[in-house]
């Protein structure tokens, strides 16, 4: 049989973002997969060059759309790092609470998203129904859904009341007894096994050798989270476990999606309590002087390992701002991990490593794939 | 000997020029050491590659490789020339260095050794040698 060529994206409803699959099929099977990236393109690191460090709270907080605060938090720590500043216990709790409802809130939409892609509609439709929750957390606690402006340099910029925490701990309580019905029925579910199960394989040592991040490592059994391994914010003080799953399959990075909310929502309830008993009431750290220096900011997003590099000198201009996304060390695994696969299963592992295009695309990188398609196509 | 002493002696066998800051070690190296040093660190520890940070410093490239070793944050920090800006390419050592080495080669005009990375543009408005986050015209 003769080997047919399939162009996803890069404007599809199954998948988030913009980005352009070319997949070549043989027998209803995969045998190459590459894929075009850039739809997104918007120079952020040059951009972060023109404005000072606190007009870049602002610009980085845009590069994504699911994710803004990890971007905010992993840029202040980074300056914060190279400027020496001690945030203050308050703000640590509230960074955690926040960077904890956004996990749950990013984890929520790749679900449905992945649920939609797999056929299973109703379940996108509950998931979905249920993100409100957190979606509705986010207005009443930053007054925005999107882009929350909490963190800034040395701290976070508002204070939470406790009458809308303890609401929303109580809503958080529903959310999690769903959570827990969706594992019990779709674990053993033959409809979602036999989507899930052994498709898009990434063993532990091939996600060694691509050096993925995040419940994409953690589903392939590496323990790696940032929050344990280089505890920041509160995180040294609080419980909570690190979720691993041997499997590596799809049905791996589905169900520790759906776990990792669990754990989110434990620590939010130590969080709150930390920050309703906390005597200290400063929500941030003044600073004076800013002198050549640099520093690294490292903190796990949903979506895995986010990683900051500021450089400063005498001025508030940055000299350089480089930042590492998640997307950037999980997306090249996907050209191994389609091959050999159906076809109709190809947007299920698509959406199984939960890819943001956004982040992705914050500066130029190379389109991937093989070089021997490489030349015919360009 | 724990993990960051046994670290420390193998980083002072090659270059003296090392910081440690916090649970950080900030190192310099001389571009010909930088590869066959990364091959020796991943054939004795475990080591997780995070990225490569190119910068335009006048007449230099400098390149920090941001490693975990082991828990421990290691940056090796390595100049080349800004004329002839040349790099042993690591995708070799490092699977996931691939990408990034091909944003710098696109950002910076930097060439990596042994890894041919064709100059293709995301955003059609840049002109041909143009390179956006290298200064000057070189």
């Amino acid at each position: 049989m003769t080997e047919e060529k399939i162009v996803i994206g890069p404007f599809y409803p199954a998948l988030e973002e913009p980005i352009q699959f070319h997949l070549t099929v043989k027998n209803g099977k995969i045998v190459d997969a590459s894929f075009k990236i850039g739809f997104h393109h918007r120079g952020i690191e040059k951009l972060a060059l023109k404005r000072n460090i606190w007009e870049n709270i602002l610009l980085v907080e845009r590069i994504c759309g699911i994710c803004s605060n990890a971007h905010t938090l992993c840029y202040c720590r980074a300056v914060e790092k190279a400027l020496n500043i001690e945030v203050p216990p308050k703000a640590k709790h509230i960074r955690v609470i926040v960077s904890e409802l956004e996990r749950i809130h990013s984890h929520m939409l790749i679900l449905g998203a992945l649920m939609h892609s797999l056929n299973f509609h109703s379940l996108f439709n509950d998931i979905m129904i249920n993100r409100e929750i957190v979606m509705e957390a986010f207005e009443l606690l930053c007054g925005n859904r999107v882009h929350y402006g909490i963190n800034t340099i040395g701290g976070v910029r508002r204070n939470f009341p406790e009458k809308l925490l303890r609401n929303i701990l109580e809503n958080l309580r529903k959310l999690e007894s769903f959570i827990q019905t969706t594992i019990t029925n779709i674990e053993n579910k033959k409809e979602f096994c036999e989507k899930t199960e052994n498709v898009g394989v990434i063993s532990k040592s091939l996600a060694k050798k691509f050096d993925v991040v995040g419940p994409v490592a953690r589903a392939s059994g590496i323990s790696f989270d940032l929050r344990k391994y280089h505890p920041y914010e509160s995180y040294a003080d609080i419980d909570f476990d690190v979720i691993t799953r041997a499997d590596g399959d799809v049905k791996a990075r589905t169900l520790i999606r759906f776990e990792e909310i669990i754990q989110s929502i434990k620590i939010i309830n130590q969080a709150t309590d930390k920050l309703l008993s906390e005597k200290n009431v400063s929500l941030y750290s003044e600073f004076h002087g800013i002198s050549p220096c640099e520093g690294i900011g490292r903190v796990e997003a949903p979506r895995g390992e986010l990683f900051y590099y500021v450089s400063l000198t005498n001025t508030s201009i940055p000299k350089r701002v480089k930042m590492r996304t998640p997307t950037f060390a999980n997306i090249p695994v996907l050209s191994e991990i389609l091959l050999n696969e159906k076809v109709e299963l190809a947007l299920g592992i698509i959406n199984s490593i939960d890819p943001c295009i956004a982040c992705l695309d914050r500066s130029l990188i190379i389109k991937n794939g093989r070089k021997k398609n490489e030349k015919s196509r360009n | 000997m724990s993990l960051s002493t046994r670290l420390q002696k193998d980083i002072e066998k090659l270059s003296k020029a090392y910081e440690v800051r916090d649970k950080e070690i900030w190192m310099k190296i001389d571009k010909k050491d930088l590869k066959d040093f990364l091959k020796s660190l991943k054939e004795k520890y475990d080591v997780h590659f995070i990225t490569i940070t190119a910068s335009d410093v006048g007449t230099k490239i400098q390149l920090i490789y941001h490693l975990d070793v082991n828990g421990i944050l290691l940056n090796v920090e390595t100049l080349i020339g800004k004329l002839s800006a040349f790099m042993d390419s690591v995708s070799d050592v490092f699977r996931g260095a691939e990408w990034i080495e091909g944003e710098i080669s696109e950002m910076f005009n930097v060439k990596f050794k042994g890894k041919e990375y064709p100059r293709r543009f995301l955003s059609k408005k840049f002109s041909e040698g143009f390179h956006p986050l290298r200064r000057g015209k070189l």
